[in-house]
């Protein structure tokens, strides 16, 4: 018996990036999502993949820590999915040396397009 | 006449000695060859021991680009179901970055060593060739600090000077630049 796992899903500057499910509150709007005490993160800062200008955010996940909750802001909807574990990998050892952000965990594969999994704990926020 | 045959004996003789002197010599016909992946990044010459590289892979295959990683890593293949990393060296050997990938000669070395496997961007293949290991020559004090960690050996062929990697040792190196 194949086991899964289930992530929300989402693209970010042209790539494609994952978070487990189990750690996401709420997706809507980022309009509909966000209040004034919310601590925000910035993930063309934080992956360095400001090459590509990110267009302005429309969209949200809801991201749940120990301590607290992060907003994270979309360019698109994000989708829920459940990904054969099969399709997930750890990083490849020099890349887990050569990572420059620890939220940085593991890759899959999900309809022929590579994700970057973050581990929503390491997530620094603003 | 006796003269003639004296200066043929004379020859003959010297031709004799010769040729016990040359049996004589020691000839290794059992010297050590060592194969070697010679290849090309940006202007300079390069091999590795043929034992670290698993396989070449042509520049058909898709690297895919992640995000949040350190410059000198190109990005991951999908190599019959298992991800392997591909590395550029450019940084580590203070050689100029091309558009290498676009590059139709480039292509990339699978390899192996100290329980990782790795893939290693090329400019180009040139030879897989067997080198007897004689011809091997310590790096010199001239080479330039940069390259000390990790060249273990230097040698010519076909007119290109060559600097013989240690897998092992450049992986590390690698991983030193990358902190």
């Amino acid at each position: 018996m194949m086991s899964s796992i289930a992530l929300v899903v989402f693209q970010h500057s042209g790539y494609g990036f994952a978070v487990e499910a189990r750690y996401v509150v709420a997706m809507g709007t980022l309009q509909n999502l966000a209040h004034e005490q919310q601590k925000y993160i910035d993930l063309s800062g934080l992956l360095a993949t400001s090459t590509k200008l990110a267009p302005t955010a429309s969209y949200a996940l809801r991201l749940r820590r120990q301590q607290d909750e992060l907003l994270l802001a979309l360019e698109q909807e994000a989708q829920i999915i459940e990904l054969n574990t099969d399709s997930i990998w750890p990083l490849p050892p020099l890349m887990q040396h050569a990572k420059q952000h620890p939220s940085i965990q593991a890759l899959a594969w999900h309809h022929n397009q590579l994700l970057t999994l973050l581990n929503v704990q390491q997530l620094t926020a603003l | 006449m006796t003269d003639s045959k004296a200066s043929v004996e004379q020859t003959l003789e010297s031709l004799l000695a010769a040729k016990q002197q040359g049996d004589n010599k020691i000839v290794d016909v059992d010297e050590r060859l060592v194969k070697l992946v010679i290849f090309q990044l940006a202007d300079k010459y390069f091999a590795l021991p043929g034992h670290s590289v698993k396989e070449v892979l042509s520049n058909d295959i898709r690297v895919n680009f992640v995000p949040g990683m350190h410059d000198s890593v190109e990005g991951v293949i999908n190599l019959r179901g298992d991800i392997e990393s591909v590395l550029s060296l450019n940084h580590l050997l203070q050689l100029p970055s091309l558009e290498q990938a676009q590059n139709k000669e480039s292509s990339i070395l699978l390899c192996a060593g100290a329980g990782i496997t790795t893939g290693i961007r090329i400019d180009s293949l040139l030879e897989v060739v067997d080198v007897a290991e004689s011809l091997l020559k310590p790096p010199l004090e001239s080479l330039p600090e940069h390259m000390q960690p990790y060249v273990a050996a230097l040698f010519s062929y076909n007119d290109w000077p060559i600097a013989l990697l240690s897998l092992e040792l450049l992986l590390q190196a690698w991983r030193t630049q990358t902190q």
